[in-house]
C-alpha cells in the first residue's frame, strides 16, 4: 500500500486520491489510506510518499533503434543522458568533438575495432566543416565513422576510406570530393553512406539485445510503462523470440507492444496479420504484446518527401521535387488497409502530409463499407497535417489521431519559414482541432526522431512553444489534463490496451509514472522539467538512471 | 584478374505496368545464376521454377525504408547476396511501384556489382494519364526521367507513338521500345553478347532491333567517347574493346551510361557494337567517327 503526495488516476469517477493498494502486479484499490486498509493484511510502503503517480506513460508511436544508439560514442551539440542516466556534456566545436573521439579511442582496446559516432550537428559547429583529415588526427589506424544527427550524412576517416575502397571514380552519387579531388571523407546519403561498413554496423546494432535493454531503460528514465516498436522489427520467429528473451526478464523495466510491419518482415501481408493475431490473442509474456499493424505511406515534412496536398511545399530547396514521395503506391493501399482490417487487427498508418492522410482516410473508409466492423481503432499516425475536415471524417469513421507534437519544438520555426509556411504550420499537430471534432488522440515523440519522453510531448501540446521561443499556432493549445489524457488513457486506447492500462484503478496492472511534482500545479510551461523518479511496472519499482 | 562484376538490372515502373512479367521474360532467358530481389508487396508471383533451374535466389526485401531512411535494406540484401557461394552472376531488382529507380540504382555501384541496366515500363494505355495524376504523377515522371531504357508495353493495347511522345517530353532522349507482355529481345535486355537458354529465341520479341559494327586496329579512348557522346537516343546498348597502344579498354554503355574499364592485357584489334532501333544510325556512321 503506498500512500503518496497525489494519486492522479485519469478515472473519470475518481480522478484523484491519496493512496493506492498494489497486489502481485495488479491494483487492489485506490482511495484513502483508511479505506483501503479494510482490504484486509498488508504493509505500508513509504517509498513515494513525497511523490505524485500518474499511469503510467504509454508511447504509441517509437522505436527501438533509439536504444541501440548508446553503444556507440555521442557527439551532438546538446547535453544528453544516456539509459543509465550519465549526461553527456554537448560537443560545441570541432575541438571538442576531436576529444571526445580521443577519449573514446584510448578507452578501446582493440586497436582495428570500428569507432561509431552519432549525434554530430555541423549546423551548430561554427568555423570550417569537420572532414576526414579531422578525424586522422584521432587515429590514421583505427575506422572512424560519425553519422550525423539528420540520419542523411556521415563523416568518415581515410582508414574508412582505404578499407572499403570509396574512391573519386565511383558513380555512386553522394561521395563528396576535396579539392585535390579525392574523397574528403563526407558522405552524403544513405547510398554512399552505406558504402562504408560502420553503417552496416549501425543497421545491426538497431537490433541488438543490448538496443532493447537501452531502450527499456529510456523509457523508465521517462516515466515510460510501455513502448512501442512500431513497425521496426520483424514479427517473424526469431524477431518475436528475441523480443521474448529480453521482456521475459524480471529486471526488464518496461512493457513493449512491437507492431506488425510489412516494412520490417519479409512475409506476405496475410500471413503477417494471421500471426499478429495469433500473437495478439497469446501472448509471449505480460510484458510482450502484439495486435496493432504499421503501415507507412509518405515520407517527413522537414525533408520535404511528405506528400501534401496543393499548394504543396512553401518555401523548398532550389531543384527540390514539388511534392513529397510515396513509399506505398497509393493505389495499393486500400488492398493492403482491407488485408489487416479483415483481420480484426488495427492498422496505424504514418501519414505525415495532408495527402497521405487524404489515401489511408479513404482506405478506411472503403474497408468499413466493404467489410463493416466496429471499435476498430485504425489510427493515423504523425497527423500533421490532417485538415478539420479530415479530422471530421475520422471522428465519423470511429478513428484515432496520433500526433508528433513535439514537432512544434524541433522543428516548427523550419515548417513556418520553409517547408509549409506560417498558415499551415500554425494549424499543423492540431490537438486542440482533434478534440473539438471528436477523435480520440494521443501524441509521440517517435524516437529515435526525436528525444522519448512525453512530459515534453505533453508541454510542447500544451504551450506549442518553438525552439526560438515563439507560440505557434496558439489555437491549438490544449490543457494539461487532455496533455495527460493523451500521454496515458488516450494512448492505451489506441493500441487497444485501456482494458489493462492506462488509468490507475481496481484490477489494472499496476503500472505507474512517478514523478517528483504534480503536473497540474506546475507552471503549464515547466511541465517538460518535472523530474522523473523511476516507474513502476507490475508491481515493480524501476528506479531512473540505474543499470 | 579479379572476379567479374556482378550485373544489376533495376525493373521500375508503376503498379500494372508490367515489372513481374518483364522480370519472368528475363528469368526464361537468360542462362546465367540470377538472384531476384523483390522490393514491392504482394508482388510474389515471380517463376520459381525458372529461378531453380538458375540456381538463383530470391529475396523479398522488406521495403526497407523507415520514417527517416536509417534502415536501408537494400544495401543489406545486396551485400548479403555477394557472400553466396556460388555468387550470382546478375541481379535483378524489381523496384515497387513508387519507387525512384535512380535511388535503387544509387546503391549499385558497391562491390561487386556494376550497375547494367535501368529499364522502365510504362503502360501505354495508361501512361499519359499517370504522368498527370496529382497523387502520382510526379513519382512516374521521375521513375521515366530515370530510365537507360523505357518499354512501351502492351503496345498492342494502344497508340504506341502517342505513350512514346509523353515519354519523350518527361524523359527527353531516353529511348523507348514497344513491347507486347514485356517481351523484348536478349542483345538488348542482358547484354550484346548474351548467354541466352538454348530454348529462348533470339529474336528480338515484339520489336527487330538492328544492330551496327565497326571494326579497326588502334584507336584511341578519346574518339570513342566522342563517338558514345554523340550516339542518338535509338541506340540502346553499345559494347566493345579499344586497342590502344598500350592497354586494352573495355567499352560498355547503356542508355546514356558509359563506362570504360581498363583490362590487364592488350589486343591488336578494337570493335565495337551497337544495337538499337532500325534506322538510328547507319552503315558509315560508326566507320565516320571511329575509323
Ligand atoms: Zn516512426
Ligand atoms: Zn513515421
Amino acid at each position: 500500500m503506498y500512500p503518496v503526495r497525489r494519486l492522479i488516476t485519469m478515472n473519470p469517477a475518481l480522478p484523484s486520491a491519496e493512496a493506492v493498494a498494489v497486489r502481485g502486479d495488479r491494483i487492489l484499490g485506490v482511495g484513502s489510506l483508511d479505506e483501503l486498509t479494510r482490504w484486509g493484511d498488508h504493509r505500508v510502503d513509504d517509498t513515494f510518499r513525497d511523490h505524485v503517480l500518474t499511469p503510467g506513460f504509454v508511447e504509441a508511436h517509437s522505436h527501438v533503434m533509439s536504444g541501440g544508439t548508446w553503444e556507440h560514442v555521442y557527439v551532438g551539440f546538446f547535453d544528453r543522458r544516456d539509459p543509465t542516466g550519465r549526461v553527456w556534456p554537448g560537443c560545441k566545436s570541432i575541438d571538442e568533438v576531436v576529444t571526445r573521439l580521443r577519449e573514446a579511442d584510448a578507452a578501446m582496446t582493440d586497436p582495428d575495432q570500428i569507432m561509431i559516432c552519432w549525434g554530430l550537428d555541423p549546423i551548430y559547429l561554427t568555423g570550417e566543416r569537420l572532414v576526414g583529415r579531422h578525424l586522422d588526427a584521432v587515429s590514421e589506424r583505427r575506422q572512424i565513422f560519425i553519422l550525423h544527427a539528420s540520419g542523411h550524412l556521415a563523416t568518415v576517416n581515410s582508414a574508412v576510406i582505404r578499407h572499403d575502397n570509396i574512391t573519386a571514380d565511383n558513380p555512386t552519387p553522394g561521395i563528396q570530393l576535396d579539392e585535390y579531388g579525392q574523397p574528403n571523407g563526407e558522405l552524403q546519403e544513405p547510398a554512399a553512406m552505406s558504402l562504408a561498413s560502420g553503417q552496416r554496423m549501425l543497421r545491426e546494432g538497431y537490433a541488438s539485445e543490448l538496443a532493447k535493454w537501452n531502450y527499456a531503460y529510456e523509457a523508465r528514465n521517462a516515466g515510460h510503462t510501455l513502448v512501442t516498436d512500431l513497425g521496426t522489427s520483424s514479427v517473424d520467429e526469431q524477431g518475436v523470440a528475441n523480443w521474448s528473451a529480453v521482456t521475459s526478464h524480471p529486471d526488464y523495466p518496461t512493457r513493449v507492444m512491437v507492431a506488425g510491419s510489412v516494412f520490417a518482415t519479409a512475409l506476405p501481408p496475410e500471413d503477417i496479420a494471421r500471426r499478429v493475431v495469433q500473437l495478439r490473442d497469446n501472448p509471449p509474456n505480460d510484458k510482450l504484446r502484439f495486435g496493432i499493424i504499421k503501415l507507412i505511406i509518405d515520407g517527413s515534412i522537414q525533408g520535404f518527401t511528405a506528400r501534401l496536398t496543393w499548394p504543396y511545399y512553401f518555401n523548398p530547396p532550389a531543384g527540390h521535387a514539388e511534392n513529397g514521395l510515396w513509399l506505398m503506391p497509393p493505389d495499393q493501399v486500400p488492398d493492403i488497409v482491407e488485408i489487416f482490417h479483415r483481420a480484426g487487427l488495427t492498422v496505424h498508418c504514418h501519414c505525415n502530409g495532408d495527402q497521405a492522410a487524404e489515401v489511408f482516410i479513404s482506405a478506411v473508409e472503403q474497408a468499413l463499407e466493404r467489410h463493416p466492423r466496429w471499435d476498430h481503432r485504425h489510427t493515423v499516425q504523425h497527423c500533421q497535417l490532417t485538415t478539420p475536415s479530415q479530422y471530421a471524417r475520422m471522428a465519423a469513421l470511429g478513428m484515432h489521431a496520433n500526433i508528433f507534437s513535439n514537432h512544434i519544438f524541433y522543428w516548427g520555426d523550419q515548417h513556418a519559414a520553409f517547408t509549409v509556411g506560417p498558415e499551415r504550420a500554425a494549424r499543423m499537430d492540431a490537438c486542440a482541432t482533434a478534440e473539438r471534432l471528436g477523435v480520440e488522440f494521443s501524441f509521440h515523440s517517435d524516437t529515435p526522431v526525436t528525444p522519448l519522453g512525453h512530459l515534453h510531448v505533453a508541454w510542447c501540446a500544451v504551450n506549442r512553444l518553438t525552439a526560438t521561443n515563439q507560440v505557434l499556432g496558439p489555437e491549438e493549445r490544449i490543457s494539461v489534463d487532455s496533455a495527460m489524457r493523451a500521454a496515458t488513457i488516450g494512448a492505451a486506447r489506441q493500441i487497444k490496451l485501456d482494458h489493462e492500462i492506462g488509468s490507475i484503478q481496481a484490477g489494472k496492472l499496476a503500472d505507474f509514472a512517478v514523478l517528483e511534482d504534480d503536473p497540474y500545479e506546475v507552471d503549464p510551461t515547466a511541465l517538460k522539467d518535472i523530474g522523473v523518479w523511476g516507474t513502476v511496472v507490475g508491481g515493480r519499482h524501476f528506479p531512473a538512471g540505474t543499470g | 584478374m579479379s572476379e567479374p562484376l556482378v550485373a544489376v538490372t533495376v525493373v521500375g515502373g508503376y503498379l500494372g505496368a508490367g515489372k513481374t512479367t518483364l522480370l519472368n521474360h528475363l528469368l526464361a532467358l537468360a542462362d546465367e545464376r540470377i538472384a531476384v530481389l523483390v522490393n514491392d508487396f504482394g508482388s510474389l508471383d515471380i517463376d520459381a521454377q525458372l529461378l531453380d533451374q538458375g540456381d538463383g535466389a530470391t529475396i523479398t526485401l522488406p521495403n526497407g525504408c523507415i520514417c527517416c531512411s536509417l534502415v536501408d535494406g537494400l544495401a543489406t540484401a545486396l551485400d548479403d547476396l555477394a557472400e553466396l557461394d556460388p555468387r550470382p552472376e546478375r541481379v535483378v531488382i524489381e523496384a515497387s511501384g513508387v519507387a525512384d529507380p535512380a535511388g535503387i540504382a544509387a546503391y549499385c555501384h558497391r562491390r561487386p556489382y556494376r550497375l547494367d541496366l535501368v529499364v522502365v515500363l510504362a503502360d501505354v494505355e495508361a501512361i499519359a494519364v499517370q504522368v498527370v495524376d496529382d497523387y502520382v504523377g510526379e513519382t512516374v515522371r521521375g521513375q521515366l526521367a530515370a530510365a537507360d531504357l523505357v518499354i512501351l508495353n502492351k503496345a498492342d493495347l494502344g497508340d504506341a507513338a502517342a505513350a512514346a511522345a509523353v515519354v519523350e517530353t518527361h524523359a527527353p532522349g531516353v529511348p523507348t521500345v514497344k513491347a507486347i507482355e514485356a517481351s523484348i529481345g536478349p542483345r538488348v535486355l542482358i547484354d550484346l553478347e548474351p548467354r541466352a537458354k538454348a530454348a529462348a529465341h533470339l529474336h528480338d520479341g515484339g520489336v527487330p532491333f538492328e544492330t551496327w559494327s565497326w571494326s579497326g586496329g588502334r584507336c584511341d579512348e578519346e574518339r570513342v567517347r566522342q563517338m558514345a557522346a554523340e550516339l542518338p537516343p535509338g541506340a540502346v546498348r553499345a559494347k566493345g574493346i579499344i586497342a590502344t597502344d598500350d592497354e586494352a579498354i573495355e567499352f560498355q554503355r547503356v542508355g546514356t551510361r558509359s563506362q570504360f574499364t581498363r583490362l590487364e592485357r592488350t589486343v591488336d584489334q578494337s570493335q565495337i557494337v551497337v544495337i538499337g532501333i532500325p534506322g538510328t544510325l547507319d552503315d558509315d556512321w560508326l566507320a565516320d567517327r571511329l575509323g
